[in-house]
């Protein structure tokens, strides 16, 4: 049914929104550079990345039923899954991990530029997961 | 009240705003589900972000643990592919 297809493509932006709200929240809270104000940010937008990841890893589910379900032949919905998990998700992926590397390393360290990155790394990976899924603010 | 007490009730209540707002969002579109599938996803989803701000919020998250994090996603999407395969291969079955 064209509507459930849809579907998944209506769930996401709910979930970004409210990982992008925590994350730009974080960000303008704790933009200075006090020790307890840095650690709030970084777990703050830590929070925000894990919750962006599991409702990627949930849409991720359904987005594969959806393909799995508009197939018309075993090869077609093979092919179809492969360019998907291939071609699309494999960026987000890569987001993540750039996101988690980046935000460990500034709750190691103490400089702004690490923080900037890793709150950076985040709100990019949260973008790059609205833009495959077409979710929107 | 210390600042850093501030910074986390303000942390904590960004948080299940958007939190407050998901689930508003999700039992709006709860009216307009035509299938128990879609009601289902739902519940999914906001069962998935909600559990894991609860989590970041209570301190059981560690931010430095950065490859389990990364885990975790592969495990969780590799489940995904596990589970779309075995659903492809139950509505094309091999033929004998």
């Amino acid at each position: 049914m064209p509507e459930f297809r849809r579907f998944p493509r209506a769930v996401a932006p709910h979930i970004l929104l409210t990982a992008a709200l925590v994350a730009v929240y974080a960000l303008v809270l704790s933009s200075a550079c006090s020790r307890s104000q840095r650690t709030d940010t970084i777990h703050a937008t830590f929070v925000a990345v894990n919750g962006a990841r599991d409702g990627f890893a949930v849409w991720d589910k359904n987005h594969q039923h959806a393909i799995m379900e508009s197939a018309r032949s075993r090869e077609e919905g093979r092919d179809a899954l492969a360019r998907y998990r291939e071609a699309q998700r494999p960026a987000i992926v890569e987001g993540f991990v750039v996101a988690y590397q980046t935000l460990a390393a500034a709750a190691t360290a103490s400089d702004d530029p690490s923080l900037k990155g890793a709150v950076a790394a985040a709100m990019h990976v949260i973008d790059a997961v609205k833009a495959l899924t077409g979710g929107a603010p | 009240m210390t600042t850093k007490d501030a910074q986390r009730i303000m942390a904590i209540a960004s948080s299940w705003l958007g939190a407050g707002e998901t689930l508003a969002k999700a039992a709006a579109s709860l009216l307009g589900a035509r299938t128990e599938q879609q009601v289902v996803t739902y519940l999914e989803t906001v069962i998935a972000i909600v559990d894991s701000i609860a989590a970041g919020l209570d301190g059981h998250a560690d931010v430095e643990s950065a490859n389990d994090h990364i885990q975790t996603l592969n495990d969780l999407l590799a489940a995904n592919d596990r589970q779309a395969d075995a659903d492809l291969d139950s509505r094309f079955p091999a033929g004998p």
